[in-house]
């Protein structure tokens, strides 16, 4: 029988303290709001510069050589089934609820994933760094020890460092916390990495995810992928493919949030999700909503924008149902729509006029219809307001 | 006099205040935006997805065939212009957390003109407490030594409880005496909507005072002293 000290040894206990001394992380004096840094004395003392070992993170492929010893995964379907936490998936540690479907326990087990993923909390504060739809690399260790936890956590550090990053640059945050996941109460503890103030990803570390009987942990390393790269150098677009529209206009962030409807626009409507009022659909229906607001100016070219999204998502293992064309033609329909509402709408604000006529058709008809009703000017005068 | 309507719901499930929901949403213009305010609750492991997916849910529900959108407000961001609003969704969570997040923000005085400019305001469980005179009606919640208590008082001074159960009796007439209040006690699948010139009751409501448990009526309500 071993004694209670040998066995602390074996498996410590991770807690907040636990974290900052593994990682050697204190207190930056100069920053304003409780950063940790990793302890000078523990900075390499070269001054060669960082050799970039690792590949441009471009594709799920070179993500995986910095974590040895892990499974790389195929991303899941965004639209998740009924019954699930979320109607989207919104991070790749959510795959752990898929498994425990099909079965009452899960082994152990140490997977990676870049998993595209919506968070519709984000619909209406969209920016450069913050977006509704992204990549969310995932490292998982399932039955993991505190010892595998702060591996994980030093292989971000490190894809973070191979990047060309200072690590007398970087800064962290930790936390412990209770929270709830669907029906699920646990404890974790978590560290969290910024440069230049951004956020670039979490480790967090589960202590006792409830299955069933069994409490077990888990660590899951967390970061989104653009957000990474934008960070990492944020002179470069924040949506990356698209750097055609940035020139277009110069307010980045008002581009961003374009870009950003019609990324999400796709990955719903890719798995032949139809805008309507309900489930995924309505999340559809909201997001074209913002696009054809936002674009009102920008008169951004939605067919390439569409083009390029399906292209960029299907680089990550995004598995669409719909070709492009189809998914193309699901979006149009649903903008020309959205935009034959909004009509409607500024008539009745500006000219006092409530006109009954069927929003659900293409734009073209709609105006012939409308032209029995209104006289040229006006049906002018409220499209140059919309475009 | 106030223009707008408010509407206090028990804070039950979808299934619960599918009624009332109801005629919340019966209310609303196709093109209506609802501002949703779920400051009450706290994050979870991702945020507020789950909220926003709850919501969305709520709105799929009883939209029907008109467009109804909404916007979700979090703790950090600016209070957007509510006129820009058909409606408000007040949801649930802790109510002394609310109260201090409204205060703070001069959100209170905000909803109050709103309402007078006919405005319509939904609050579910913590939502509608915060909307009656004293929130100490549920002095548990407050887990953080919060410090105000005197909610935005617009239902005829009076205050309430959500969630009631016949369990709750005792409790809720000790509450009405210490507090000096009358208390309105909404099961969960109930509610009272406010209107500028009549008040409509949903389900069974009940009010605690020194004449001790009452069903309430827009009659007596309206003759409350």
């Amino acid at each position: 029988m071993k004694n209670p000290e040998s066995k602390n040894m074996e498996n410590p206990s991770c807690d907040i303290e636990f974290i900052e001394k593994q990682l050697k992380l204190v207190v930056d004096p100069q920053s304003p709001s409780s950063f940790l840094k990793i302890d000078s004395e523990y900075l390499p003392t070269s001054t060669d510069p960082i050799v970039l070992t690792i590949p441009k993170l471009n594709d799920p492929e070179s993500f995986l050589c910095n974590f040895e010893g892990f499974n790389l995964v195929e991303p899941e379907k965004v639209c998740r089934p009924s019954g699930d936490t979320t109607i989207f998936t919104t991070a790749g540690v959510q795959r752990i609820e898929s498994m425990l479907k099909t079965a009452k326990s899960v082994d152990r087990e140490s997977f990676i994933v870049c998993q595209p993923v919506i968070r519709s909390q984000f619909m209406d504060k969209v920016c450069d760094g913050t977006s509704t739809s992204f990549v969310n690399m995932s490292a998982e260790i399932i039955r993991s020890s505190p010892d595998e936890f702060i591996n994980t956590c030093k292989k971000l550090i490190e894809l973070v460092v191979k990047q060309g990053i200072s690590i007398d640059d970087l800064r962290f945050t930790t936390e412990s916390s209770s929270v709830k996941w669907g029906s699920k109460r646990f404890n974790n503890v978590a560290l969290t990495l910024y440069f230049n103030g951004i956020e670039l990803g979490e480790c967090v570390y589960i202590l006792d995810y409830p299955i069933g009987d069994e409490k077990i942990s888990i660590t899951d390393l967390g970061l989104g992928v653009e957000r990474l790269l934008w960070g990492l150098d944020n002179s470069k677009p924040y949506m990356l493919g698209f750097e055609d529209f940035y020139e277009q206009i110069e307010d980045s962030d008002h581009a961003t949030s374009i870009i950003d409807c019609v990324k999400s626009m796709v990955l719903i409507a890719g798995e032949d999700i139809l805008p309507s009022n309900s489930n995924q659909g309505y999340r559809l229906r909201q997001f074209s909503k913002r696009f054809v607001k936002r674009n009102r100016l920008a008169d951004f070219n939605i067919n390439r924008l569409i083009g390029i999204a399906y292209q960029e998502w299907k680089k990550w293992g995004y598995n669409p149902v719909l070709t492009e064309d189809e998914v193309v033609e699901v979006i149009s329909a649903e903008n020309e729509r959205n935009f034959n509402c909004l009509f409607l709408n500024i008539l009745l604000q500006d000219e006092h006029v409530d006109l009954y006529i069927d929003v659900n058709q293409r734009t073209d008809s709609f105006l012939d219809q409308v032209k029995f009703s209104l006289s040229q000017d006006v049906i002018t005068k409220i499209v140059n307001k919309i475009k | 006099m106030k223009k707008g309507h408010v509407i206090f719901s028990g804070g039950g499930d979808i299934k619960d205040t599918f009624q009332l929901d109801e005629k919340f949403f019966s209310m609303l213009k196709s093109n209506s935006r609802i501002l949703y305010i779920p400051i009450a609750l706290n994050r979870d492991r991702i945020g507020f997805e789950a909220c926003y997916d709850w919501f969305s849910n709520v709105v799929s529900s009883h939209a029907g065939d008109k467009d109804i959108d909404f916007s979700m407000i979090l703790e950090d961001d600016e209070i957007p212009d509510l006129v820009k609003y058909e409606a408000l969704y007040i949801g649930g969570g802790n109510t002394f957390k609310l109260l201090d997040y409204m205060v703070r923000k001069d959100l209170s005085q905000k909803i109050i003109k709103y309402i007078e400019q006919g405005g319509i305001v939904y609050g579910g469980s913590a939502g509608a407490i915060v909307m009656g005179k004293d929130i100490r009606t549920v002095d548990e919640e407050n887990d953080k030594n919060y410090k105000y208590i005197n909610g935005l008082n617009l239902i005829r001074g009076l205050s309430l409880i959500c969630h009631y159960e016949a369990s709750l009796d005792e409790r809720i007439t000790k509450s009405a005496n210490n507090l000096n209040s009358p208390i309105i006690a909404l099961p969960e699948n109930a509610g009272i909507i406010l209107g500028p010139n009549d008040i409509e009751i949903v389900g069974e409501v009940f009010i605690f005072d020194k004449n001790g448990k009452r069903y309430l009526t827009p009659e007596l309500m309206i003759n409350l002293p």
